[in-house]
């Protein structure tokens, strides 16, 4: 009996353990708290806690609570939990979402009169500073909006300015490549104009058409023993690179068809849900596989990047020790933030290797698209990762009306230029920076504000509008913006992964695949229907 | 009582000699990677890009310490979040695993008995029962098992954990009903003769004559629960656990812990505690369970 | 302590009187107890299957008959929509009934492989051939170490460690070294690897207890005869653990069609497709970080059939089992 009694005691005490309550701390009644959940990824949290305090000492009865500990809690499926359990966080700034289902379930605050009204005083109003095509992207089939788009962050290839230049690895004007002076430090040689055909601008010296690319990435392989590309083991960023080729070649207009469904596409003529279907006929699409191909077949990427094990910060850190380390890698696929996130490896190597490789002392950029051919659109068309990152409003908020004030705080002039400031991307606003900013931004997110206000370059999301028959069929679309393809023995959801599996796999079988699963597709999803019926 | 039965003339058989050697070399390959791992974590991340073999330049323990904090949990009480670092989770750990073994491993037991000791209508029906549950596999069972949960107001609850895992049906069920069918009824005929109520022959006569059953499968539950993540990710986030601590470490982004070093050294300080108490308590734990050996 | 004194003498007293019943009561005093003693034992099982068990599979048997409602997040009925699709795939998709294959393979690998290993390997350590307390701690290792942690700790091993060996010590050219997590010829071989080599020592603790139940007599007499270890596992030990062998062939069926090994634990939602087993596919739509409650009712669907399909290998299994040996029990 005396070990039952313990047993007993035992069991009560893990109970009472089990069900004890944190101490909770007294509020201050005369104040209004503002609790923020902050995804805590690559885009530092920095920006708001400077804002939280210009805000806490002109309004002294607010209190701003920062809880930026969260991280998978905010991604889109969990994040429909967290919310509907969550009675403590205001404001949500969260990871890529789907707003408009949250906004269908009643799970957030419409904002509509806020975006309404100027973020302060002499500014025009909030929607009126939103880039057009988030706006688009913002706002449901009645006119009411429910989120905040958070940032702009594009994707694609970042090269090594340093290292191009050193290596030389720009071509030159009328044909050949650079050279480097290393007494006078100075790249010898014209740059050629780049696709543009305008001297002094972004592109010089980077290849403007496909012809170009192929063989400067043979010569940078084969000449010059330069890794083309490193990426990591998350396809995001690979398909990300994808989609900027594909986007690049089609345009804006072209591209945002295969999101809504609704529209005259310049080649394929109308589209509509019924035929959505032609849009795998879209020359991007080819473009951006032979693309692939190219760099698959000729092995044109870093052995770790298909290993599947090189984590994001292992992939920057071993993009930027190769220079140093004389095994350079010319290019990474990576998004806005990631000098934000590398930032202890600049510092590991300049404490090794000197000042020059700090933070702020090397130079990268974005590399722009090459030409396919003269159906390839004009301009630059940049895809953002992240495109609907959001910030949302919780309506089990007490306080709405200091929750939207300081909303709107983040949302002037000044709050933008402070994001930027500490970030180094941009959120889709018309702001113009603070002076003195621009100047304390790295080269490469002085080239990310550059490409940001510069009129003839455009950004586009891999989603690109609020579409209700998008949302109605997720699993659907889901995989339509995947590219999901059947080759001959396997489904697969990556071009890269699909290339480097098939040695024999071609463009034309990628694309021939990619019909059949959606005839399949298609076909599984009206008999679905019919039964539905 | 130390049985002669298993010695066997050593070098004299050909399937000890085989046997030997594959067991070494298993033994062998098991070391290498988990030595590896060691070794690794304690290597600075530019240490480990450069040298991915050889001993540590410097011995970085403060791997260690920075998974530590890294691995805490932050969970919500309403008015902010508070962390909970990795000494709590291992406490939870503690108390997760005894309260779920003890309820798992009584309610096994006392159910098979039930079933194997009396004749019952209901008895034949839980038998029959848990045969046709082992049959049916059950996919998909999640959302609505999470409303349960929730209704019950079990969920973040360590004790509606207990209750939930006090299960019974499965795999040590069967086992349990063999070990009490395999008990002899003259024990318990004898016992009851002697005025024994129905309580005192179950605890007093035929428990400690399946008591090396007991220990097996208290050892096999207990390790279960103790690794056992994925319970706390669907059903209790809020009462974090080591297992549950390492898996968020280990899918975690968290630019600070992403690189190989900082991985492994999360995976070793949820590894070394666990193999120190069973080192420790080794004798108790396997050796007793086998030498034991009353038929059951 | 007075109380307790008084509930002593109370007690004492009950026994007394009790005692005191003519033999004709007892008997049926003791079926009464009897059922209440049972009542005791079952409420709690027979509660916790309705609540656990009955109410949980009732509601997603259902759900098998639903659809996902994005707009109310809930679910409508549907009819048999979802069993036409899953009927639809596996006779149109080959890639589906490919992984179906894999996930068998994976079985079967499981079976043959895995299980003859234990049962040898627990033989092994029964018979303390060699350093038997070393060895019964080591290798059980694999089983105490949680599952994440063996795969961090052999995913970097075998994916940064191996390669390295092969570049520093055996100078092999970069593009000769496979790459063991990608290269599908190599990487589904290496999870099913995975599996036997952490399972060497699996159900170790339960073979062993199972083998230590062998008579002595039956096993002196064997010595006394001179028969080598291969005999006397044969004719001995094997015929007596025969239940617990079959017990885990059985309950072991029901992974015939789910069974996905470590796969998701090496690649989370990013497995290639030639690793893919229904049980991976299923398991990334309703428990991965891309699940969505959409995928449910599909998921719950393919369950219902791989249940329908399976329970009579497991039964037509058991049933055989049972006929070879007819002391089995289950």
């Amino acid at each position: 009996m005396k070990k039952m009694r313990w047993l007993c005691l035992l069991l009560a005490g893990m109970m009472i353990f089990a069900t004890a309550c944190t101490p909770k701390e007294e509020d201050d009644p005369n104040k209004s708290y503002v609790n923020i959940a902050y995804f805590n990824g690559g885009v530092v949290v920095d920006w708001l806690n400077v804002l939280k305090q210009e805000y806490e000492e002109t309004h002294p009865d607010v209190e701003i609570i920062i809880n930026s500990q969260y991280k998978d809690e905010l991604k889109n499926q969990r994040l429909y939990e967290t919310i509907e359990y969550d009675d403590m966080n205001d404001i949500f700034f969260t990871h890529t979402i789907d707003w408009e289902n949250f906004a269908a379930t009643g799970k957030i605050v419409e904002l509509t009169d806020m975006m309404n009204e100027p973020a302060a005083e002499g500014e025009p109003t909030i929607k009126e500073k939103m880039k057009d095509n988030f706006v688009d992207m913002y706002t449901d089939e009645n006119g009411k909006m429910f989120a905040i788009p958070f940032y702009e962050n594009y994707s694609g290839a970042i090269y090594d300015v340093d290292l191009f230049e050193q290596k030389g690895l720009y071509l030159k004007d009328g044909g050949g490549y650079t050279s480097w002076d290393p007494t006078t430090k100075t790249v010898m040689g014209t740059k050629s104009k780049g696709k543009d055909g305008i001297a002094g601008t972004y592109d010089d010296g980077l290849p403007a058409t496909f012809d170009e690319f192929k063989s400067w990435l043979s010569y940078m392989k084969r000449e010059k023993s330069v890794t083309p590309f490193i990426w990591n083991e998350d396809d995001s960023y690979r398909m990300n690179f994808y989609r900027s080729l594909h986007a690049g070649y089609e345009g804006l207009n072209n591209y945002a068809l295969n999101s809504t469904f609704n529209g005259t596409d310049s080649v394929l003529g109308e589209i509509n849900q019924d035929n959505a279907t032609k849009l795998l006929d879209q020359k991007g699409k080819e473009y951006a596989l032979q693309v692939v191909k190219l760099i698959m077949e000729e092995k044109y990427y870093a052995n770790e990047s298909m290993t599947g094990i090189l984590t994001h910060t292992d992939a920057q850190e071993q993009f930027l020790r190769s220079m140093p380390d004389g095994k350079p890698i010319a290019m990474i696929l990576e998004g806005g933030w990631w000098e934000k996130e590398a930032s202890d490896d600049f510092q590991a190597i300049a404490s090794e290797k000197g000042e020059e490789f700090a933070l702020g002392n090397r130079r990268f950029a974005y590399l722009p698209i090459p030409k396919y051919d003269d159906k390839h659109a004009d301009g630059e068309l940049f895809v953002t990762a992240g495109s609907t990152t959001t910030a949302i409003v919780n309506p089990k908020t007490e306080d709405l009306e200091v929750v939207k004030d300081f909303l709107k705080f983040t949302l002037s002039d000044h709050g933008l230029s402070t994001f930027t400031k500490y970030t180094g991307l941009a959120r889709p606003f018309d702001y113009e920076l603070e002076s003195g900013v621009y100047e304390s931004l790295t080269p490469f997110a002085q080239s990310a504000w550059n490409i940001f206000k510069d009129p003839s370059t455009k950004t586009t999301g891999s989603i690109v509008a609020n579409n209700p028959f998008r949302s109605a069929n997720l699993d659907y679309f889901l995989y339509f913006t995947s590219y999901t393809s059947i080759t001959s023995d396997a489904r697969v959801y990556d071009p890269f992964v699909a290339f480097y599996h098939e040695k024999n796999l071609t463009v034309e079988d990628y694309l021939a695949g990619s019909k059949k699963f959606y005839k399949d597709y298609t076909e599984r999803l009206n008999n679905y229907k019919a039964a539905n019926q | 009582m130390l049985n002669k039965k298993n010695k066997v003339r050593r070098g004299t058989d050909v399937l000890a000699i085989v046997g030997t050697i594959f067991v070494g070399l298993y033994v062998i390959s098991l070391f290498i990677p988990i030595l590896w791992a060691v070794i690794s974590s304690l290597k600075t991340n530019t240490d480990f890009y450069y040298n991915k073999f050889g001993l540590p330049e410097e011995w970085a323990w403060s791997n260690y310490s920075k998974a530590m904090t890294k691995m805490c949990i932050w969970i919500s009480t309403g008015k902010k979040l508070v962390p909970v670092y990795t000494y709590q989770m291992m406490l939870n750990s503690v108390i997760y695993t005894v309260g779920c073994t003890l309820a798992s491993v009584f309610v096994h037991a006392f159910t098979a008995y039930g079933v194997a000791r009396y004749d019952s209508f209901v008895g034949r029906l839980l038998h029959k029962i848990v045969l046709v549950v082992m049959v049916v596999p059950a996919i998909g069972t999640l959302p609505s098992e999470m409303q349960i949960v929730r209704a019950l107001g079990f969920y973040n609850n360590m004790f509606g954990m207990f209750v939930m895992k006090g299960q019974w049906m499965g795999m040590h069920f069967l086992i349990y009903y063999a070990a009490f069918k395999g008990v002899s009824r003259d024990y318990s005929d004898a016992a009851s003769i002697d005025g024994a109520g129905h309580f005192r022959i179950m605890l007093s006569v035929v428990f400690p004559l399946v008591a090396s059953t007991t220990s097996t499968l208290t050892l096999l539950s207990a390790i279960g629960f103790w690794n056992d993540a994925s319970t706390i990710i669907t059903y209790m986030p809020n009462v974090p656990t080591v297992a549950y601590g390492l898996f968020r470490y280990q899918f975690s982004t968290d630019n600070e812990i992403t690189s190989v070093p900082m991985k492994l050294a999360g995976c070793m300080i949820v590894v070394v505690p666990i193999m120190i108490v069973f080192i420790l308590f080794r004798d108790k734990l396997i050796m007793n369970v086998n030498i034991g050996g009353l038929k059951g | 302590m007075y109380i307790k004194d008084k509930l002593y003498e109370f007690q004492v007293y009950l026994h007394k009187k009790s005692n005191k019943k003519p033999k004709k009561r007892l008997l049926k005093q003791q079926k009464r107890s009897e059922r209440i003693f049972l009542t005791i034992l079952f409420i709690y099982p027979i509660i916790h299957f309705l609540v656990f068990y009955i109410g949980v599979i009732a509601n997603s048997l259902l759900l098998a008959f639903k659809t996902f409602n994005p707009v109310t997040r809930g679910y409508d009925f549907i009819g048999l929509a979802n069993f036409k699709d899953v009927f639809f795939n596996l006779s149109h998709d080959k890639v589906l009934l490919d992984s179906v294959g894999r996930g068998v393979i994976m079985y079967l690998a499981d079976l043959l492989i895995s299980m003859p290993i234990n049962i040898f390997v627990a033989y092994f350590l029964y018979k303390k051939v060699c350093l038997p307390n070393f060895f019964r701690t080591v290798l059980f290792i694999p089983t105490l170490i949680s599952s994440i942690a063996m795969v961090i700790m052999f995913r970097y091993f075998v994916g940064i460690g191996i390669p390295e060996i092969l570049r520093s010590v055996f100078n092999m050219p970069e593009e000769n070294i496979p790459n063991f997590f990608m290269d599908t010829e190599i990487a589904f071989p290496l999870m099913i690897f995975f599996g036997i080599w952490t399972g060497v020592a699996g159900g170790m603790v339960i073979y062993m207890s199972s083998m230590s139940r062998v008579p002595d007599s039956l096993i002196e007499y064997g010595q006394l005869e001179g028969i080598s270890l291969w005999r006397e596992f044969i004719s001995v030990i094997l015929p007596l653990i025969y239940p617990t062998i079959t017990l885990f062939f059985v309950t072991g069926l029901t992974g015939l069609f789910m069974s996905s090994g470590a796969v998701y634990s090496f690649y989370e939602d990013q497995a290639p497709t030639k690793l893919q087993t229904l049980g991976y596919y299923l398991f990334t739509r309703v428990i991965g970080t891309n699940a969505s409650l959409q995928q449910y009712p599909y998921a719950s669907a393919i369950g219902i059939v791989c249940a329908v399909t399976t329970a009579p290998i497991i039964l037509f299994s058991k049933w055989f089992f049972e006929k070879f040996d007819p002391n089995v029990e289950f």
